[in-house]
Order: C-alpha cells, then structure tokens, then sequence
C-alpha cells in the first residue's frame, strides 16, 4: 500500500496546527454577538482550558522529542523543532487575540452590566478596610510564602496554579527571589463593599509587605507555569516514538514545565530568572496583556445575578420514537429506536438499565463503562440488579485521561454486590459504547442492546451531541453477545454478520466501503461518501480518501476537531469538502454514509478515523437498517451540510472560513435540532392529551351478578 | 420434547472448547442464542506427552467456569458435556475428568469415537432440510478432520456402506510437506494417493450412481464462505463443482499465511484449507459429482439435537436405527449369508424377545444388537467353516458402524462368539471380564439366538405359524412343519437346561406335522 505519490508531505495538515484551528474556532464563538454574553465568556474560558490541556499533553510530547534529538518528520514533513516553532508563533497569536476579547469585548460588556473589576487604584476607604480584614482573618493564614537562596532550591510551583514572584531586597541590601501561590481555596474574584471586584492576587500585592518582615519588596509579577501531564502522548505516536526512546535510552522527563505565563509588565531580570529556574526557552515565555489566567471570567456569572445573559439551559425532551410508550422494551420489540442527545433526553437510555434491575423477567445484564462517575444513576442501578439476582458483568475502562477520580472505587462496589467486573483489557482502551439486557418474554428469550457514539454518562449526555440506538432483533443481539463473550475472555473473537469492531477488522471495514464506492465511480456510477467524526487523522483512511476522489467519489465530511486531509487540492482531494461544526453544544456524534450505487448503507460508531480508534481501542461500528430511521439521519445529515451559522469552511491550506449564506436559507443545526424535538413533543401532547376537566371516577357495576342469576 | 427450555452442550475438543446455548421456543423452534469457541489446544498436551497437563487442566477450568457463568445468564435448564479424543487418550483422564468436576461442578462425559460419529453425522443429516430426497438420488457423505475422514454412502433404502481413513488434514500436511519439495505437480500426486487410500469405496461407489455429495467439518463453513463470496445464513449451503474448482485451484499457488492473510482467518485453520480441500476435489473428480452440499453442523449440533427431543430428532433417531440395520444386512450379504436363513433367525429371534419382554427387561438398544447378531452370525463361514462363530464374532468387531456404541458392538461380538455352543460360556475369561449385570444381558441375548438359530438349523425354513408363549414357568414354542424337523427339535431341546438356568423358565417344543 506504500503508495510513493502519497508520501507527499504537502497532502497532510499537521496534527497539532489542525487542532490550533479547532481552539480557535471554539475562541470565535466568543466574539459572536449572537451568543449570550456568558455564553461568550465561558468559550473564552473553554479555550484557555483546552490549551492547558494542549501543553500539558502535545506540546510537552513535541519537547520531549526534541529533548531526545529526533528529526523525523510528521506526515506534514516538519521536524519536532519545526512543529514546535510553528505551534509557538500561532499561540502566541492565538493569546493576543483571547486577550483581545477579554479587553474588547467581555469586560466592556460587563460593565454595561454592573459588573466592575478594579485594581488598586479603583478601591475605595471602605474597599481597604474590608481587604485589610480580610487579608488577616482569612489570607495571612493559608499563604505559604517561599524564598529561595544557594541553601534552599528553587520550590515546586503547582502546575497551572497562579503565583507572585518577587524580587526582594534584605536588610543588608542583597537581593531574593521569593514566591507565594494564590491561595486556589479561596474565591478569585472577591466582592467588594463598594460593589465592585478585585481578583484575590491583587488583594495579596497590597499587603505584601506584611508577607516578608525585613525586607522589602523590590519587584513583582503575576506568573502561571504549565507542566507536562500523562503518557498519553507516547501512545498516540506509538511506535515512532517508542523506538526513539528505546535508541537513546533517556528517561522521559515527566513533570517538566513547558509554559511560563507571565504579566506583560513583569521586570525584564524577574522573567529572565524564573525562565532560567523552570529551563524554558523564549518561545515558551508567554506575556499576559491583563489577568493571568483568565478562567476567573466564567464565574461571574456566580457572584452576579445575570441569568438573562446566558442561554435557557436545554431541556431534553422525550424522544419522539418513544411519546405515548410506557412499556420501553415494549416499545423496542415494535421497532428500533433511535435517539438523539441531547435534544432527546438521555433518560430512556438509563431507564433501560433500571427498569431492567427490578424486571422479574430480566436474566443478565452486560455493559460498558467509561468514563462514568460512581453515583451515576447507572451504576446504581447495576448494583440493584446484582442485589436481585440478574447476573450482571460490567466491562470497566479506569484508566480514563486526566478525570481518573477513582474509578476503581466504585467498580469494587459493583463486585461486592455481585457483579462480574472485568477491570479493562490488556493494551486496549474499551471506547464502545454498548449494553446488552437478556430478557425472558413470554415466548422466547430476547436480548435488547443498547449501542451509541456516546458514553453512558448522564452529566456530559447533557453537554455533547451524540446518537443512541435500541434494537433487539436477533442478528445485532447476537453480534453483541458474541462480542461481549470476546471481550469478558470467555471464547475467540467472534465472526460477527452484522457489527464491526476495532481491532478486529474495523479498519479493513471502512477501507473496503470507500473504496467499493472509488470502484462505483469508476464504473461511472454515482458514488457518494457523507462522513461525520470528531476527528480525521489516519495516514491510511486519508490516502484511501485521496484516491476516491481521484475516482470521482463526493465526499462530505463532517469533522468537529483536527483533520489533517486537505480537501480542495486539484488533482487530489478536488471533490473533497470539510466541514467544522462548533456551537452550543459539543458534537460528538459519529455517522458514516456510503451511497453504494443505490444499495444505501448508514452505520453509527464509537470511533473516529484516527489511528488510536482502529488500532489501540475496542470499538464499535452499527448499521442502522431500519428505513424510517436512515431517513431520518439522512435529514439530519442534510442539516449539518446545510448550516450557514455555525458550520466552517475548511480550505486546502488549512484556514476555516464561514459557509457563505447568501441566497440560503438560515440553518444553525443544533438549534434545529432542539426545536425539532421540543416540536415534536408538542404536537405529540396537543394530539394526544386529555382536553376534558372533570373525569368522574365511579364504581363498578354489578351487571354481571344479575346475569348469572338469571341462568 | 423439552418445550421452552433452554439447552446447552459444551464440547472440549483437541483444539478447542465450545459452547452452544439453544433455545427451544413453544412454538418447537429452535434458536441459537450463544456460539462461544475458545481456542486451546488440549490436544497438544495428550498428543506430545500422553497427559494432559497441570497447567492445562487449569486453562480448561477457567473456560469453562466462564461458560458455565454463561449459562446462568440464561438458566439453562438442560446441558450435556461431552469430551472427545484428546481427553479420551489421555493417561490421566480419570483425575483430569475429576479435578474438573470438584472445580467446575460440571462433569464431563467421554463419549467414544463411534458415538461422536454417530452425532456428527445425524447433526450434519438434519442441517440439509432435503436430506432423505437427496439419500434417495444416491448421496456420499465425507466428514473431513485433523485426524480422521469418514466416508459413507445412502441410497434410499439405506447406509450403504461406511468407513472411518485416517486420512485427516494433519496427516495430509504432513505428506505434502515431504513431497512438494519433489515435484510441481503436487497436487495431483497427492489426489492419486487420497484416491488409493479411498479406492475401495470409491470404486464401489462408481458402481452405484451417486449423485449427491454432503460435506461437513469445522472448515466448511469458510469454505462455503470463500466459494459463494458471503457467509453461510443457513445450516447448510450448495456450490457448484465449478465454483469450488475455480476457488481450489487458485489455492494451490497459495501459502498458508497468503490464504489466512487474504481470507481473513487464522493461521492453524488456513493450513488445514488446502488439505481439506483437496479431499473434496479427489471424491467429486472422482465420482463426477456437479455440486457439492456443504452442511455446517457439527457434534455440538448432534448434542443439541438430541437433547432438544423434537420430533424431528425421534424420527431421525429411529431412520438411523434403520441405517444400521439396512447396513448390517448389507455386509451380511457381503459375506454371502444365506439371507433366507437369517431373516427367519431374526424373525424367531425377536419372536422370542418380544414374548419375554417383561420377564427379561432387556431395552429397545438390545433388541436391535440382537438382530445384527442374528444378520451376522453365520459372516464367519465365508472365512472357514470351522469355528465359525468365532470368525463372524471378529467381523463384528471389525467392522465400522455408527449409532451403537463400542459396549453395544463388543456384546454383539460376544453373542455372536456364543450362539453355538454350549458349555463354554461360564469359564469364557471375556465373559468373566464382563461384569455381573452385562453378564446376564449377554447370557439372555445369547439364549435367545441360540434358540433361533436352532430353530432354523438345517437352513431349510422347515417350520410355518410359529408361535411363543411364556406361561406357567413354561417357555412354550410350538409350530407347524411340512418336513422332517428331528435335527431342529434335538438342537433346540439341547439347550433345555441352559434355558431353565438362565430364564427360569422350562423349554417346551412343539411340532405339528413333519414326519
């Protein structure tokens, strides 16, 4: 498959500046009038969460391998150093601009909306006299001032903590270096008598003084630093990177820092000592135009009653298979039913588990967990079931990215209750999403399976867009039993009829049916590929992508996040089209289409097309058969290629631009959606309800009495 | 019939254990709700060492503590677990069968080679839903494994004949391997060796016409798969010699990993594709058969079946009782018999068990060992008439039948061995070997062939209207002869007194006309 034409560096986006532009297209969301201000305000904050994340993750993984002299290029061709130059220069720029909002557009706004934040200069006599109480009662108690001299070694500064550096100077005219943290117990933004805030670092510079008796205070800044976090890098690069490790045989240097954020007017030799300290280089020096850290912007809708500036929380409403059904397993024995989160509430999906947990009828229940918290409603309800004899065996991934509360905990739980509980698979990450209830009916024993691009998570249900499926007709029940028994050790990877599975045979899956519709093209037959992911970062899925093209293949892609194809290019990707959709909510669904000379076929997944998913995680690929439903998701499918607000544009250089929405109709697809739904119901209750008042509960007659006497 | 519940069957195999879990729907349908297989190659150990291993024996308990919580998910109702030749051959079965019943509660029964063959092949008859049409057009029937081949022949009257050649895909690898490296034509000299190991019964074969072939084994349903494009959906499934040909031959140019590599399976089942292959390109080149049937049940299949108890499965269970019986005949003819002569012993033999049901309490299994004994009891004169009991007794013992089990073959042996003298049956150390119970049951068989065999001694068919009737304490026999019937009188009341000894009953013959 070593194709030389696509060994072509110029045919690939890099990884890390594909995400860049994702961040910033979540930064833009913010600078739309037409959201909600708090709205605005929590993107800005989403932003600066996301490039936490960034250099905690991906830029410490490119300095590492810069760290151990490796000069292999990415499929984009640049060199870890080259990366690291151009993803520095674009941050840089992507800083100026957050700060830009901040200044421009939050803070004025805020304003107009009684919100102020003074420093020093804006507090009044009775702002001190309140600060200065409070500094003693409840500051002066949780700071842990900390010097440094040849005698003590520069002190482990708290990864993303915000933090004073100070220059001071003794009594015998010699200069320190000293640190105090930010107290991160206490509220950032503190309310002032006077009305107004003041951020609780400024409240410390004003009584620093008190902070180092015999000395004074010479200089200060406010400084943040960015340390490097989990291994998850290394085994995203897999064995590249391994190999380079195992050459030079150097320990991987965990916990270094990789960014220095810093105030705009810190001291030239402040900087310069805390750079030389933490060993960072110019292009990790980042220079704060205003509060360091600004996620404190989120909060103020906390401290101030402002709820007409954020948007109406959603409601999820009843899904529309499922208005005017009682019995939900009766309701899944008459026909599939699909749901989409979270205009559909998440609660069916939970209800399957509970309703399940007290069902006489019900013999075992198996199921998926990821990224769960222990009190989810789910895993009580799992409890429950075991409580009541169902056998329940519960497949656990623990070791879920930087939110590893202990999953451990509960899944114990779950085993002292009688639980089967399989802690996760060797080197594979469970990612599918998928429950099994085995249920004796009155005439047979069905199993009803539960499948999603989403995790059985009720809190982010509410926060992403995903797509859930109930069935249970006998080929897919007995696919994901098959699979089930696989992946709990009892028997061999299965042959399933109908679902796929990474890493059995996913992979070769999706190759195979883009390049069955290349061979459509070819044959001059219409061909057509819609594909909706978070993310597109597989050299070989790419390539296979490239040639379909070049056959002759429309290919509509959906893709949230990082997508290194470059569509556009002419004689490569001319009938490619990439498409980003940041909004409201997170998308998070996963639809895949192939026209297939007429033969239609939809599936839904769990994985996106990166290497990671195909390769290194259990996933799960479903066809949706049922008519209604595959006109439903081509509607919807429709209303993404349709959207002209919050779709963007990507060109073959890698820049998004807005859908120019002239002469079309307006669509912004998420709130489709949600009228869509809210829509529905309605119709369902002005169809449906009771229109009378009074309904006179009267007691049964005694016809029948009379009759029987009369025989 | 075991209406709405819920059966399992586990197999452990040489190179696997499996797991089947069927539901039986009250509307008498069947439905498959889990097909585990866990690859672990028991086999190795028993084959390498002659034991099964410590280690191995904990590999196993741990699969089968994993099917056994399967099974409690659906409440099984009914199972069976049955273990085949690696188990069986191994020295220490007896601790190994143990150590799995105390750790896994589940207890394991060792069936022998015949009744393993007897379930596959009524496993593989009842996938093809047209099967007793297709036996009708004259069917061959191949079994392909590691080990053995089993080849068999139906017509519509019956099993014509059946043959186990250790002709397994294990051992045709190994040939391959010595002779690809001396010739490009290997193919052929392998199909010439395979035709030279099958030739008796292909030969016959040619004879009658066949016009059907059904193929089962674990490969068939990849086979199937690979030739039609698309995985078999039903039990069973055609190809057209044609499309199997065109399939075959590109496989020859292939190496094993090509073919795991290119048709998606594992390495140890990919080697076994071209061996398997070529045993059914030999037998339909052979016999010019145009389509081949594939059939894609398997023991476990056969295990489930019988337990499901349908209908279905009494009839088939009763058609194979048949088989055997039309087979027997058919070897009894074989070694020119004199047919006429047997079918009145069979019929005097069964007069006889019949009338004594109560008295003997003898099953329906050794009713029908009765009358092969009594198909087979003169075999032995084509050898030597001298001792010829003794001979039939030994082609008994060598001959291959499916659907009794080895017990059931050696007491029929045995009661052919007896059926003519008279004495010797007390100090017979095999018979001292037997066992109290299986002692009296031989005793009664022998008794009652004895008896008819006697009854019809000169060959001559002299009697007509006889009748059996036990009462009194009297065994009575009494019929009408149009000959001199002294000889079979003077046989028949020579065994007076091993009558009286073994049934209780006092003999009594009595002849109307004759001389």
């Amino acid at each position: 498959m070593a194709d030389k034409k696509w060994q072509d560096t110029s045919l690939f986006m890099n990884r890390e500046m594909s995400w860049l532009e994702f961040n910033q297209r979540v930064l833009n969301e913010a600078r739309d009038p037409k959201n909600p201000l708090l709205e605005r305000a929590k993107f800005l904050s989403i932003t600066l969460s996301n490039l936490d994340e960034f250099f905690m993750v991906r830029v410490a993984g490119v300095k590492d391998l810069i760290h151990e002299d490796s000069e292999k290029p990415d499929p984009a061709g640049l060199t870890p150093k080259e990366q690291f130059k151009q993803i520095a220069a674009r941050i840089h720029v992507m800083m100026e601009d957050v700060y830009s909002v901040y200044h421009r557009i939050l803070i004025p706004h805020l304003k107009r909306e009684g919100f102020r934040l003074v420093t020093e200069h804006g507090l009044k006599d009775q702002d001190r006299e309140y600060l200065g109480h409070l500094f003693e009662t409840e500051l002066y108690p949780v700071l842990t001032p900390m010097a440094v001299d040849p005698s003590r070694p520069f002190p482990l500064i708290l990864n993303k903590s915000l933090n004073i550096a100070l220059f001071l100077k003794d009594a015998e005219g010699e200069r320190h270096f000293a640190t105090v943290q930010s107290p991160s117990v206490l509220p950032r933004l503190v309310s002032l008598p006077s009305g107004s805030y003041i951020l609780l670092e400024d409240v410390l510079t004003l009584f620093m003084g008190q902070l180092f008796p015999g000395h004074t205070v010479e200089k200060s800044a406010y400084y943040r630093i960015t340390r490097s976090g989990d291994l998850s890098f290394q085994e995203e690069e897999a064995t590249d990177l391994l190999k380079e490790m195992e050459k030079s045989l150097k320990q991987r240097r965990r916990g270094d820092a990789v960014r220095l954020e810093i105030s705009r007017d810190a001291e030239e030799d402040l900087v310069k000592y805390l750079m030389d300290a933490l060993e960072l280089g110019k292009q990790d020096l980042y220079l704060c135009d205003g509060p360091v850290d600004l996620s404190f912007i989120t909060r103020v809708s906390k401290v101030m009653p402002l709820e007409f500036l954020k948007k109406p929380d959603l409601i999820p409403q009843t899904p529309g298979d499922l208005l005017g059904k009682e019995d939900l397993y009766a309701a899944i024995r008459e026909k599939d039913i699909l749901l989409s989160h979270p205009y559909e509430s998440f609660q069916p999906v939970v209800n399957f588990v509970e309703q399940a947990a007290d069902d006489p009828k019900v013999l075992a229940i198996k199921q998926t967990l990821y990224r769960v918290s222990g009190n989810s409603p789910i895993v009580q309800a799992l409890s429950r079931a075991a409580d009541n004899g169902k056998q329940v065996t519960v497949l656990v991934e623990v070791k879920a990215r930087f939110d590893e509360e202990n999953n451990i905990q509960w899944a114990k739980k779950l085993e002292k209750a009688g639980c089967h509980v399989i802690y996760g698979l060797v080197g594979l990450k469970t990612h599918c999403k998928l429950t099994i209830v085995v249920r004796r009916d009155e005439d047979r024993i069905r199993r009803y399976v539960h499948m999603g691009t989403g995790n059985y998570n009720d809190v982010t249900a509410r926060l992403y867009t995903d797509i859930g499926f109930f069935t249970c007709k006998e080929p897919i029940g007995a696919d994901a039993s098959a699979l089930f028994n696989a992946l709990t050790g009892y028997g061999d990877p299965p042959d399933m009829r109908k679902l796929t599975a990474a890493p059995l045979g996913l992979r070769k899956k999706f190759l195979s049916m883009i390049r069955r519709e290349a061979d459509h093209a070819r044959a001059g037959r219409k061909a057509h590929i819609i594909a909706k992911m978070n993310s597109l970062l597989d050299p070989e899925v790419i390539q296979t992508l490239y040639e379909a093209s070049g056959a002759g293949v429309q290919i509509e892609l959906i893709v949230r996040g990082i997508c290194t194809l470059r569509p556009g290019i002419p004689g490569v990707s001319e009938n490619i089209t990439v498409r980003s959709i940041v909004g409201w909510l997170l998308e998070h669904s996963r639809i895949f289409y192939f026209y297939n000379d007429g033969n239609e076929e939809y599936y839904l997944s769990s994985a996106d097309w990166m290497t990671r998913n195909l390769d290194r995680r259990v996933e799960l690929l479903f066809p949706i058969e049922d008519e209604r439903l595959r006109e439903r998701l081509w509607d919807m499918l429709d209303v993404y290629l349709s959207d002209t607000q919050k779709a963007r544009l990507m060109a073959s250089d890698g820049s998004y631009a807005k859908v120019d929405g002239r002469g079309r109709p307006v669509v912004n697809c998420q709130e489709y959606f949600y009228e869509e739904a809210v829509e529905r119901a309605h119709a369902y209750q002005q169809e449906n309800v009771e229109e009378r008042v009074f309904i006179p509960l009267e007691a049964e007659t005694e016809e029948n009495e009379y009759k029987d006497q009369e025989d | 019939m075991n209406k709405n519940k819920v059966l399992a069957g586990i197999d452990l195999g040489s190179g696997s254990i499996r797991l089947k879990i069927m539901q039986l729907t009250d509307k008498g349908e069947t439905q498959l709700l889990e097909n585990v297989t866990r690859t672990i190659a028991i086999g190795k150990d028993t084959f390498a060492s002659g034991r099964i291993s410590p280690d191995m024996v904990e590999e196993v308990c741990q699969v089968l503590i994993g099917f056994k919580r399967l099974m409690s998910e659906y409440k099984v109702q009914v199972k069976r677990v049955v273990g085949t030749s690696a188990m069986r051959e191994a020295e220490n079965s007896d601790y190994v069968l143990e150590q799995i019943r105390v750790r896994t509660g589940l207890t394991v029964e060792l069936i022998s080679e015949a009744e393993e063959r007897y379930l596959t092949r009524q496993a593989a008859f009842a996938a093809v839903p047209d099967f007793r049409e297709k036996a009708a057009k004259g069917l061959l029937y191949t079994r392909i494994g590691s080990g053995t081949t089993q080849i068999a022949a139906y017509t519509d009257k019956g099993m014509n004949f059946s043959q186990t050649t250790q002709m397994g895909t294990l051992r045709i690898l190994g040939m391959l391997s010595s002779i690809e490296g001396q010739t490009l034509r290997y193919q052929d000299v392998m199909e010439e060796f395979l035709i030279s190991n099958m030739d008796y019964i292909l030969r016959k074969g040619r004879q009658q016409s066949y016009t059907q072939y059904l193929v089962s084994g674990s490969m068939s349903d990849k086979i199937y798969e690979i030739c039609k494009g698309k995985a078999p959906r039903k039990t069973s499934g055609k190809i057209s010699f044609q499309a199997f040909n065109k399939v075959y031959r590109s496989m020859l140019s292939m190496s094993a990993a090509d073919i795991a590599e290119q048709y998606g399976m594992e390495m140890e089942r990919a080697r076994r594709m071209i061996p398997t292959m070529m045993i059914i390109h030999t037998v339909s080149s052979y016999m010019k058969l145009e389509e081949i049937t594939f059939s894609f049940a398997g023991l476990l299949d056969g295990i489930l079946w019988e337990l499901a108890g349908t209908k279905e499965s009494e009839q088939q269970r009763s058609d194979s009782m048949a088989d055997i019986l039309f087979y027997t005949r058919m070897v009894a003819d074989r070694f020119q018999c004199d047919q006429a002569h047997s079918e009145q012993v069979e019929k005097y033999a069964m007069m006889l068990f019949d009338a004594m049901q109560k008295a003997h309490g003898l099953t329906d299994r050794h009713r029908l060992i009765l009358r092969m004994a009594a198909y087979l009891h003169d075999a032995g004169k084509f050898m030597n008439i001298t001792d010829h009991a003794e001979h039939s007794a030994q082609i008994a013992t060598s001959l291959e039948f499916s659907g009794i089990t080895t017990e059931e073959q050696r007491m029929m042996a045995t009661v052919i061995r007896f059926h003519e003298d008279v004495e010797l049956i007390a100090e017979d150390p095999e018979y001292q070997r037997l066992g109290r119970k299986n002692r009296l049951i031989l005793s009664k068989l022998v008794t009652f062939l004895r008896l008819a065999n006697a009854l019809d001694y000169s060959h001559r068919q002299k009697f007509t209207a006889v009748k059996v009737n036990v009462t009194g304490g009297r065994l009575v026999i009494s019929a009408t002869a149009h000959q001199n019937a002294t000889l079979e009188n003077w046989k028949v009341m020579g065994f007076g007194e091993s009558v009286s000894d073994i049934l209780g009953l006092s003999l009594e013959l009595h002849i109307k006309g004759g001389e």
